[in-house]
């Protein structure tokens, strides 16, 4: 299932607004953990951690996701370009070439690969 | 007015409890929960000192120190830490939490055993003076902040044997000891530390600082084999070990029907297209909360009920 950006904002609010931004209770935990058995609010709490630079944070976020929803594309691009940004090129360009391109929109996985290449020394191989 | 039977009812039963409460072996008293289930699937079981016999996980099970966590084939979890690091467990795994403190202002300590399978490391919190050492059958990873993957058993090897680098060595398959370090690198989004692992066997440490720097241990008392870079066959077997469902989705060609073109990719491409080209700046990229959410619009298709198509169905 795909995210329009407008549910993905509305999402990304209502994350912000109940979630911890620092765990230290397991109560805590337990509300992290809900966030992901939707894939719909799962990838809002990512993207919201990822906007905080909490990259690992973000990337665990998606694995969750991808636990339960594992043909998510969106978890599944995001997770890639997520690998990128923390200067994991390797790993996100195996993962982009896992992906069919007739699940993105035209180009966007070429972009993104030429993207991560460009943003990391030495990416794949 | 309280009732003085009903005042002596309650001196009896906290008695009672708290003869209970020194009655119950030290250990069971002592249970210090450190994190959660964050999620599951599969037959995960929990085992520990005071079980008679594992436990089924389910979700937001609690994990205390000492719990022996296994997985069985096809299955996988992922459990959060109070300092928000975690572990991905794999499938056919065993790892046990031997000790974890954490204190938000002082930093956390993790010491973990990692018996055999497939385990993913995220480093949670940066405040504070943060360790983790983790010990395998054939050596002990030492772990600042980062992103790590680690192979213990016959995965371990063969992955391991098939790199150039490695070769055709002795090796103990339910020792073999395989780690990966992922991240963050060096040009990682600014505020991201980078990584760094000391993969120790035999008394001898290697030092992994970027990511796609890998060691192998092959067998108890051998020194680690590394650094080198491993290739992108075997990062993608080690993925799959750590995530045999998302792996299997591939497998099956599993792609969804309803899948949609476009809007997919939009709010990561939005970083992309928002983050790049500051020439001005050398710090390096960083994240635009408002870059994510505006992104890609461009490429968003509706239909008369606004949901997302494939814009190829748009004349």
């Amino acid at each position: 299932m795909a995210l329009s950006p407008v549910r993905t904002v509305i999402s990304i609010l209502v994350f912000a607004a109940s979630a911890p931004l620092a765990a230290q209770t397991l109560e805590d935990l337990d509300t992290l953990s809900d966030q992901t058995v939707d894939e719909e609010t799962g990838i809002a709490a990512a993207l919201e951690q990822t906007s905080r630079g909490d990259l690992l944070g973000a990337l665990a976020t998606l694995e969750r996701v991808l636990t339960l929803f594992p043909e998510s594309d969106e978890a599944r691009f995001n997770h890639a370009m997520l690998l990128c940004w923390i200067d994991d090129a390797q790993g996100a360009l195996v993962e982009f070439d896992r992906l069919d391109e007739d699940d993105y929109a035209p180009g966007a996985l070429e972009q993104s690969r030429e993207t991560c290449r460009s943003v990391t020394a030495g990416g794949g191989q | 007015m309280r009732s003085p039977r009903r005042t002596i009812t309650s001196l009896t039963i906290a008695s009672l409890l708290a003869s209970s409460v020194l009655a119950t072996p030290a250990a069971a008293q002592q249970r210090v929960e450190v994190g959660n289930v964050a999620s599951v699937v599969g037959d995960v079981t929990l085992d520990n000192d005071q079980l008679r016999r594992p436990i089924e996980v389910e979700r937001q099970q609690r994990v205390a120190w000492g719990d022996l966590i296994e997985t069985e084939r096809n299955s996988q979890l992922q459990i959060l830490l109070l300092d928000r690091s975690n572990f991905g467990i794999g499938a056919r795994s065993r790892v046990r939490i031997d000790r974890y403190v954490y204190d938000p202002n002082e930093g956390r300590s993790l010491f973990a055993s990692f018996l055999e399978g497939a385990l993913r490391f995220f480093s949670g919190a940066d405040e504070g003076d943060n360790s983790a050492e983790i010990t395998t059958p054939a050596g002990r990873i030492g772990i600042r902040g980062t992103a790590i993957d680690m192979l213990v058993g016959d995965e371990a090897e063969d992955i391991a044997e098939d790199e150039d680098f490695v070769g055709s060595v002795r090796s103990d398959d339910d020792e073999a000891t395989l780690v990966v370090l992922r991240g963050p690198g060096a040009n990682a989004l600014s505020g991201v530390t980078p990584g760094l692992a000391e993969v120790t066997g035999a008394g001898v440490t290697i030092v992994l600082d970027g990511p796609g720097l890998a060691a192998y241990i092959p067998r108890e008392g051998a020194a680690p084999i590394g650094p080198f870079r491993i290739s992108n066959g075997g990062l993608a077997r080690v993925q799959d070990q750590i995530s045999p469902r998302w792996a299997r989705s591939f497998e099956d060609g599993g792609i969804p029907d309803e899948v949609v073109a476009g809007v997919a990719a939009a709010a990561v491409i939005g970083i992309i297209l928002g983050t790049r080209g500051g020439g001005d700046d050398d710090s390096g990229p960083t994240v635009d909360a408002g870059s994510i959410l505006g992104g890609g619009d461009n490429d968003r298709c509706e239909d008369a009920n606004g949901r997302p198509i494939p814009c190829s169905q748009i004349d």
